[in-house]
């Protein structure tokens, strides 16, 4: 892929990011009550009088025109200014990137595990179709999308933290912190995943040039992993690269049951304290991050699959 | 257009048959048949009055009288989890009629009508398609403020961009069918070909995937509820329950597990259903 392709995908993602920002600007307009009675509320602990809530209205910009508030948010998040967090009081940037390895390191493993354990599973699988495996494979595909991570991460709680004392109930530390709540987050991903690495080798392994390599005599073994796997990896992975999104999301849920100290778990909280700007900074932020997430999947799928962009060309005429 | 109709039916009829001998169908069919029931007969079915607080019987394990026992109010879990039903599936139900009412509306404004209404609802779209639909719903209730009918709202404005886009194809690919340009040739008026040719022809479809969705917005659902931003005490809402449950999970980890399964449950019901429906009817969408 050319340098200029690159570029001209980028340029299609700045319509999508602004209406990103649109979005996240909306919802802090969306917020119950005034935004400057509320900040004068925290800082002096009683209800503040009208003169100084008029006064701080025109400090924060709020008696200006909605498109031109817009505009003035925009211009500062583009400098990296979220505003301030009214929980912490320190920049909202600040809070959100400072937790965000936290929720990337458990979203990672939890993706990394869940392909060690999907992929060997789907192939096997579609190897022995019909098999015991097949059954367990599909009946995992089932149980594992089904339920919800609160409880597979109680569950594993009871079972490996309470009962065998093996692993720590929660919080971030070392390794073994990371088993049990990147466990409960890869769960619904690898049940997915599964299903998919199944039904993409099974439909290569039906191809007319599976039937020949079997005819010249090549091992069932190199016939499947060496023709066959390579081709059904495609769709596999790119999904597997999408739904990365999803364990980012997910994390929200896994972080408040393990209280991990992630941004989700940070975005809760905010949430309970109605700290608007640290949520609406929140949607920003990750909105960012999925955009450029999305990119970078594409940009890989288009170097390895060259037919992708012709095919999206056709599509969107 | 009744022999148009028919030609178009024909193949379903098939279909419903062979429906009807699939196993994974027909399990997802009952589970989910049982949850119906259990929602709809909870006044009936349930032993006990699911709010009715017994200080003295409080946090008891499983007996005769307590089917799952009690939790820390003394109610009584089973009546509960049953009643929780009600909230549970009422409260999915609702978010996903909405998602589709918005998705259809939406889809198939742009699908029909093209150029540059298209373009800005497509635009609009891929914004809301830019995040995974939990952490949108989170900021959304987050603002909003907790409550069950915050929570719909939430997820119906974080959930209907994929329908859109969905339905958005499926019109494209109907416009040109001869059948749409026959009905356009005779002079029918575009609410009248929207109405009684395009509609018809794209709930079948949206139909399997809303079975599908049902099952991720009770899971979404359930979670937004779990932490504390949906469905409020003293509601028997699955995910109001899970939540309340969590300060008791050393000493009662059922409170947590009951509504648990009863959520697993339920989604098994509808994915299973959803799969068997889907793989049946079109192959290709997935």
């Amino acid at each position: 892929m050319t340098a200029g392709g690159i570029l001209r995908r980028f340029a299609s993602l700045i319509p999508v990011w602004l209406g990103v920002s649109a979005l996240a600007f909306a919802l802090g307009t969306l917020a119950p009550g005034d935004a400057a009675e509320m900040l004068l509320q925290r800082r002096t602990g009683e209800p503040p009088t009208q003169q100084a809530v008029l006064q701080m209205r025109h400090q924060l910009g709020l008696d200006a025109p909605v498109p031109v508030r817009y505009l003035r948010w925009l211009g500062a998040a583009l400098r990296g200014d979220l505003g301030t967090s009214l929980r912490s009081g320190s920049p909202v940037i600040e809070d959100l990137s400072g937790r965000f390895p936290a929720t990337l390191e458990l979203s990672l493993a939890a993706l990394l595990l869940g392909l060690c354990v999907a992929l060997p599973l789907g192939i096997g699988a579609a190897r022995r179709r019909g098999s015991i495996v097949d059954h367990g494979a599909r009946t995992f595909a089932i149980v594992g999308a089904s339920m919800p991570s609160f409880l597979s991460g109680y569950l594993l709680i009871l079972i490996f933290a309470v009962g065998l004392h093996a692993l720590p109930v929660a919080g971030r530390g070392g390794l073994a912190h990371l088993i049990l709540p990147s466990i409960t987050l890869a769960l619904g991903f690898a049940a997915a995943l599964t299903r998919l690495t199944r039904a993409a080798l099974l439909e290569e392994l039906g191809q007319d040039y599976v039937r020949t390599a079997r005819a010249k005599g090549l091992s069932e073994r190199v016939v499947v992993l060496r023709h066959a796997l390579r081709i059904a990896l495609v769709p596999v992975l790119t999904f597997a690269a999408t739904r990365f999104g999803h364990l980012l999301a997910g994390a929200a849920i896994v972080e408040a049951v393990f209280a991990w100290p992630g941004i989700g778990k940070h975005i809760v909280d905010s949430i309970y304290d109605r700290d608007y700007p640290a949520i609406q900074g929140f949607v920003l932020f990750m909105g960012t991050v999925f955009v450029l997430l999305n990119l970078a999947v594409d940009l890989a799928y288009r170097a390895i699959d060259p037919r992708v962009g012709q095919r999206e060309d056709r599509w969107a005429s | 257009m009744g022999e148009l109709t028919a030609a178009v039916l024909a193949p379903r009829d098939h279909l419903a048959r062979r429906l009807s001998r699939d196993p994974v169908v027909l399990g997802g069919a009952c589970i989910v048949a049982l949850f119906v029931l259990l929602a709809l007969g909870a006044p009936l079915l349930a032993p006990h009055d699911p709010s009715a607080i017994d200080p003295v019987h409080r946090l008891q394990g499983p007996s005769l009288q307590a089917l799952l026992g009690t939790d820390a109010l003394g109610r009584d879990l089973f009546s509960r989890v049953i009643f929780g039903a009600r909230w549970s599936l009422g409260a999915s139900a609702l978010t996903t009629g909405l998602v589709l009412l918005l998705g259809i509306a939406v889809g198939v404004a742009a699908g029909y009508r093209g150029g540059p209404v298209d373009a800005v609802l497509m635009r609009i779209v891929d914004a809301f398609l830019a995040f995974p639909s939990l952490l949108l719903a989170l900021a959304i209730v987050g603002t909003l403020g907790p409550g069950v009918f915050n929570a719909v709202l939430a997820l119906t404005v974080s959930g209907w961009a994929t329908y859109a886009r969905l339905v958005r194809g499926l019109v494209l690919t109907l416009r040109e069918r001869p059948f749409i340009e026959a009905a356009r040739a005779v002079g029918g008026t575009e609410a009248h070909i929207v109405l009684r040719h395009v509609l018809p022809n794209i709930l079948a479809p949206v139909a399997v995937l809303a079975t599908l969705e049902l099952g991720e917005v009770l899971l979404a659902l359930s979670a937004l509820s779990f932490l504390g931003l949906g469905a409020q005490p003293p509601a028997s809402e699955w995910g109001a329950m899970l939540n309340d449950a969590r300060s008791y999970f050393f000493i009662a980890p059922r409170l947590l597990f009951a509504p648990g399964a009863a959520i697993t449950l339920a989604v098994v019901g509808l994915n299973l259903l959803g799969d068997g429906l889907r793989d049946a009817f079109d192959p290709r969408l997935q």
